[in-house]
């Protein structure tokens, strides 16, 4: 068992990087307004961007 | 700890509040009972203590003098003295009084609810403090001459409410700063807690052997390092809660949880040091996360139940706007900043602007409570939601109000009797925290004696974790939270949940009846009389066009007229008609204002036409009563007292004696005949009294009666002062609605009922040692999210279950 005092500092890195990572998203302020992510998907004013790359192409 | 002595010496040049501890100037204070204060509130605050008796609060007070101290750097709300700054918070002004909207977010229990509205006690420059519970907001109305904003700021941060001034909040999105807050905490509380349970793993299934390897003083200690971020970050609310009330001497809830924690993590601390066991830290961060959980649950049914956009699809409010001299009906919307209005009397002035032309009296009760009228002339500031007495008034915008905050402007209750009955709660609160605690120690004292101290312990967090006397509150706010959600929805929009305990009580029913009984959409009018010349009809036109009587405006397709030339010289009398001064005197009214009869026989409404003192002719009205009305009418009649009264002449009394066989049916009343029926009514016989009417022309008696509902027909261009509104399509169900008031206090109180058993069986368990710290965590969260389930599952229930049986009938 002495693997033990290898994996428990790694999983105690692996997760303070989810946390450091939960407090970015935090202060980026993606959950300000939890509702609007599941309308992203009706935005198209990213997609139309991509179609006149295409077409340059 | 000595009680510290305190002299009164005038002899030196500073003194001690006896109070806050504050050194400051002897001569700049105040005395009282012989004993000084730095400040007015810091006296005020001791002898409210002094006369509820309960003066212990200063016992050991010289250590609490540096926790008393303000927290805040003072300078932090200078900018509020700047007008420009401060501008974005208030909501009106004028040389004596300024009202403030605040967000205070440490807003949380009912406890905050009592003390907040009792500021003016604090400063009695404040005439009053109305606080929005759900949403967490105050309105604090105040006199500039004897305090100034910056000095109620500080008040408010200096007993814990710091008001929350960033701009962004009152651009619309609600509360979105402690929303952050709360999901810092709970993440970290939940960060913390998964890995104190993988830490765990080995003592779950291996029990005390675990010591015997090393490893696990590792686990032990990592633990403990996860456990000091849950403690003092995530758990730091209910520390800061428990100890502000505690300051100002009123238990809260927050208390027994703030000392549930503390011994945890004492006796946590206790054994991890003797190594008696690798304490229980897992059980804390469990608390704190389940916990933070139902506070975070709580906060999202509040944003979703509490933004009702249904109320602005009611009032697609129209606005004049003059272009060039001519009056065009805009949409609210499309208003901007610098734009000309027109307000006419009764009309609410929807934005804050600068008088251009008139002079009138502003009645700006809906803002302030007070109903005395303020005269305003050219120059003039003026603010959103007064309402105009007299004549008419043109306005420049100087600042325009979205349409949800005109709306929230004027749906807060500002009367002192529509604030929710505080001390009952309260006072329920108090006692249960009071009872848990006194339960909770002799619990301990019982399993100490008997010799099982690791039950003694366990009983001592248990106990204070699973009771929760939030119930009431929860239970009261959610139930008609929904109630007045889902009616909105399906019609009838009310004021505020206050609303719906005063509809529940009603058992008479007063009606008006043009416009509310009858149907306005398909009015069809007809001119009868002589043929009238250009001018006249142009004059004719222009006072129908300008009268306020809801059947006015169906006339005006049987008269021509001309852009531009309308009339301006005219006076109007409620009830009764309108007259045009000037070269032609035309009357247009009721028989007795005009002082002509009826020449041709009528089926219902009349208006006589006299043209230079003399019949000209007369319109008449059809307006056909509502579909079904009568089905609605029979219901109402076998649960309530119902009466008829109206301003029109008593052609279709036939009618309605058919649909209302037994009541009193009075027409021909002035709205000053109408406020004296209902005050008659209420003198005889003692009855709670529900008028349901149109909103303008009844405005006084909406006012007067226990209870109102204004019927709106069609796009408003007023807000009508009433405890609800409802679509005239939907008056039909006015049965059913009322129904659902009353189903809405039964279920509140079934709601209450459940949840105190719950509490019981809790306890039971809990006194016996039967539960875990861990287990009763989880237990206490399931009991308050149960309660907000059941109230808010429960109300859409009984809003169907009444739906149906309106249907079957």
């Amino acid at each position: 068992m002495d693997i033990l005092y290898i994996l428990i500092p790694i999983s105690i890195c692996l997760a303070a990087g989810f946390l450091i990572a939960f407090l970015w998203s935090v202060r980026n302020g993606q959950y300000d307004r939890i509702e609007i992510e599941g309308e992203r998907i009706f935005f198209d004013k990213q997609s139309k961007k991509i179609n006149n790359k295409k077409t340059q192409i | 700890m000595a009680k510290k002595l305190h002299i009164l010496d005038y002899t030196t040049t500073t003194s001690q509040c006896f109070h806050c501890g504050e050194i400051e100037n002897t001569k700049n204070g105040v005395v009282s009972d012989e004993k000084w204060f730095c400040c007015n509130g810091c006296c005020a605050v001791y002898e409210l203590l002094k006369k509820s008796d309960t003066l212990e609060y200063y016992q050991g007070v010289a250590e609490n003098f540096k926790a008393n101290k303000p927290q805040y750097k003072s300078g932090k709300f200078n900018f509020l003295d700047n007008p420009e700054l401060a501008k974005a918070f208030v909501q009106f002004e004028d040389r004596e009084i300024m009202a403030v909207a605040l967000q205070l977010p440490s807003i949380h229990c009912s406890s905050c609810l009592f003390l907040l509205e009792n500021l003016p006690k604090l400063n009695p420059g404040i005439a009053n403090c109305t606080v929005n519970f759900i949403q967490k907001t105050a309105s604090i109305v105040f006199n500039k001459n004897t305090t100034t904003f910056k000095s109620i700021a500080e008040l408010l941060s200096k007993i814990g409410y710091e008001p929350n001034f960033s701009i962004s909040n009152r651009a619309g999105k609600k509360g979105n700063a402690i929303d952050n807050k709360l999901i810092l905490q709970l993440g970290i509380a939940g960060f913390a807690f998964a890995n104190i349970m993988i830490f765990s793993i080995a003592r779950y299934v291996m029990g005390n052997e675990v010591q015997l390897y090393p490893i696990a003083k590792y686990f032990d200690l990592f633990s403990l390092i996860l456990s000091f971020p849950v403690l003092f970050f995530s758990a730091s609310g209910f520390f800061t809660s428990a100890w502000n009330g505690i300051k100002l001497k009123k238990i809260n809830i927050d208390l027994l949880v703030a000392i549930a924690l503390l011994s945890t993590f004492g006796r946590s601390i206790y054994e991890y040091f003797s190594h008696i066991s690798g304490g229980y830290f897992d059980s804390l961060s469990g608390i704190v996360f389940f916990m933070l959980i139902g506070k975070w649950v709580q906060h999202r049914i509040n944003y979703k139940l509490f933004t009702s956009k249904s109320l602005e699809g009611l009032f697609p409010l129209s606005v004049k706007q003059k272009i060039n001299g001519i009056i065009v009906y805009k949409k609210y919307e499309d208003i901007e900043n610098k734009d000309i209005l027109v307000f006419e009397e009764d009309e609410i002035l929807v934005s804050n602007g600068t008088v251009l032309e008139g002079e009138a009296l502003i009645d700006y009760s809906f803002i302030t409570g007070e109903n005395k009228p303020q005269l305003v002339v050219r120059g003039d500031k003026v603010f959103a939601g007064g309402r105009i007495k007299s004549a008419e008034v043109t306005v420049v915008i100087t600042e325009k109000k979205s349409q949800e905050q005109l709306l929230q402007l004027l749906y807060t209750p500002k009367k002192a009797e529509e604030k929710i009955k505080q001390p009952f709660y309260d006072i329920w609160a108090a006692w249960f925290t009071i009872g848990v605690l006194a339960l909770s120690v002799s619990g301990f004292a019982y399993w100490m004696y008997v010799g099982n101290s690791g039950n003694a312990w366990s009983v001592l967090t248990t106990v204070l974790i699973v009771a929760c006397p939030c119930s009431l509150l929860l239970a009261h706010s959610y139930t008609f939270g929904t109630v007045v959600h889902q009616l909105s929805k399906r019609g009838l929009h009310l004021k505020s949940t206050h609303s719906i305990e005063k509809i529940a009580l009603i058992n008479t029913i007063v009606f008006d009846k043009t416009g509310t009984l009858t149907e306005l959409e398909n009015t069809v009018a007809l001119y009868k009389g002589r043929e009238l010349n250009k001018r006249e009809q142009q004059v004719i036109h222009s006072l129908l066009q300008k009268s306020k009587h809801p059947l006015a405006k169906f006339a005006l397709s049987q008269f021509n007229s001309t852009i531009g030339e309308e009339v301006s010289y005219f006076t109007q009398y409620q009830g009764l008609g309108i007259e045009s001064l000037g070269d032609i005197k035309i009357k247009i009214g009721s028989e007795k204002f005009t002082g002509c009869a009826p020449q041709c026989e009528a089926k219902s409404s009349v208006f006589l036409i006299s043209i230079n003192n003399s019949y000209a002719g007369e319109i008449h009205f059809s307006h056909p009563f509502r579909q079904n009305l009568d089905a609605t009418i029979q219901e109402l009649n076998q649960n309530y007292h119902l009466s008829v009264i109206s301003g029109d002449n008593a052609n279709q009394e036939k009618e309605l004696q058919q649909l209302f066989p037994n009541s009193h049916l009075h027409f021909g009343a002035t709205p000053q005949d109408k406020v004296e029926y209902i005050e008659k009514l209420r003198t005889t016989t003692n009855d709670q009294i529900l008028f349901v009417g149109d909103g303008i022309n009844d405005s006084q008696v909406l006012q007067k009666a226990d209870c109102s509902i204004a019927v709106q027909n069609s796009h408003f261009q007023y807000i009508p002062d009433a405890d609800g509104i409802i679509q005239g399509s939907k008056l039909i169900q006015l049965a059913t609605f009322i129904d659902i008031a009353k189903g809405a206090k039964k279920l509140v109180l079934l709601i209450f009922l459940y949840s105190f058993f719950y509490n019981l069986i809790g306890l039971f368990f809990a006194l016996q040692g039967a539960l875990t710290p861990l287990l009763s965590a989880i237990i206490m969260p399931i009991s308050s999210l149960t309660v907000i389930f059941f109230s808010i599952q429960g109300a859409k229930n009984m809003i169907t279950f009444n739906l149906k049986k309106q249907k079957q009938h």
